[in-house]
């Protein structure tokens, strides 16, 4: 049989093909439309987690009341104050430092009014961290009668990762002491 | 004519037609299957883009297990693309400055970008008379390989943008 035989043979019977299955190639390409969709939303499916979790933060705003001049007069309020007296966490490579505001801005120099936690292997202790600032604080309360504060600074210097850093505010939030962590490092 | 060996005729020529096709190499066929696939991704990935805002974005975030992420918010993807922090935002916006930038101008645009998502809420709550906390609170996928240094022009464009409430998003381990 000769390549032209052949080639003849070819083209006569694709043609026969084509002719008699006419529906063959829409058919075809609509299935693979719809495998390419259920596979490609099975790798998506795969490829993403399905949950996802939120560790707040805060960013201080400056009281600016406005005069409502309405029937209800509304005035907001704010919930706290930061103040010399708000506790403030500084995370550095090796340790962890806390303290009130006032000894990190006014008496940085003083080493009696600063607690210091180093780390441990390079990991921070978030669990002493938390049982130390609830004894500092406890004491502080007793100590001039104020309310406890529910508002914490974290202070991370620049070079920490942040897992870390993300880790710390959770650490923070989850310990029951606050309600609130600021984040201001190189803000502030 | 109509009667059962008609009926098993019938098979038999679709049968013997079907064997004659098999013969036959079909090697066109991966080509429109293999358009049809780009098709769908692209459809999917770039075209609905309200699908999932993480599509797209080379965000690995930490596995945490925290309280579950609401609905809505701003949804920023904060990674490093070479020398640059690229911020992905969740309506495919895209804001770059460099790495070691402390020039806050740098982030000039993703501040106008916040303020305008903020006061398009602002308009959104006036006609609703009704508030949600969530719609203006910002969602920050920050990439594992990012250091605190790196994140601080967001936190800065948040405060500029008068945002107080941010988090950290996390993806949470199924139990």
């Amino acid at each position: 049989m000769t390549a032209s035989t052949m080639l003849q043979l070819k083209i006569s019977r694709t043609k026969k093909r084509l002719s008699n299955n006419v529906w063959y190639l829409p058919i075809s390409v609509l299935a693979a439309v719809g495998l390419m969709f259920y596979l490609s939303s099975v790798l998506r499916a795969i490829s993403m987690a399905g949950r996802y979790g939120l560790i707040e933060a805060e960013i201080p705003v400056v009281q600016v009341p406005i005069q409502d001049l309405g029937f209800k007069h509304f005035a907001e309020q704010g919930s706290e104050t930061l103040s010399a007296d708000t506790p403030l966490v500084l995370l550095t490579r090796d340790a962890f430092f806390f303290g009130s505001v006032g000894a990190f801005a006014q008496d940085l120099t003083n080493v009696r009014n600063k607690f210091y936690i180093p780390h441990a292997d390079g990991a921070p202790q978030l669990n002493r961290l938390a049982k130390d600032m609830e004894r500092w604080l406890q004491e502080k309360a007793e100590e001039t009668g104020k309310v406890r504060p529910r508002t914490v600074l974290f202070l991370p210097t620049e070079e920490i990762p942040m897992p870390i850093v993300i880790q710390c505010i959770s650490g923070l939030r989850s310990s029951r002491l606050f309600d609130k962590v600021v984040v201001g490092g190189g803000l502030i | 004519m109509n009667g059962p060996h008609a009926r098993n005729q019938s098979w038999v020529e679709a049968l013997l037609g079907l064997k004659e096709r098999l013969q036959e190499p079909i090697l066109w066929f991966p080509f429109p299957a293999l358009i049809a696939f780009g098709l769908v991704i692209i459809l999917r990935g770039h075209l609905l883009t309200g699908l999932n805002p993480r599509l797209g974005a080379r965000v690995d975030v930490i596995q945490y297990d925290a309280k579950n992420l609401p609905d809505g918010g701003i949804w920023l993807g904060v990674f490093q693309d070479g020398k640059q922090v690229l911020v992905v935002t969740s309506d495919r916006r895209r804001f770059t400055w460099p790495i070691d930038s402390q020039n806050m101008k740098d982030v000039e645009p993703l501040v106008t970008y916040l303020k305008n998502r903020v006061k398009k809420e602002a308009y959104s709550t006036a006609i609703k008379l009704e508030s949600n906390l969530t719609r203006t609170t910002a969602v920050l996928a920050v990439d594992q390989k990012l250091k605190y240094i790196h994140l601080r022009p967001v936190i800065y464009a948040l405060a500029e943008a008068r945002i107080a409430k941010y988090g950290f998003e996390t993806r949470v381990l199924k139990h």
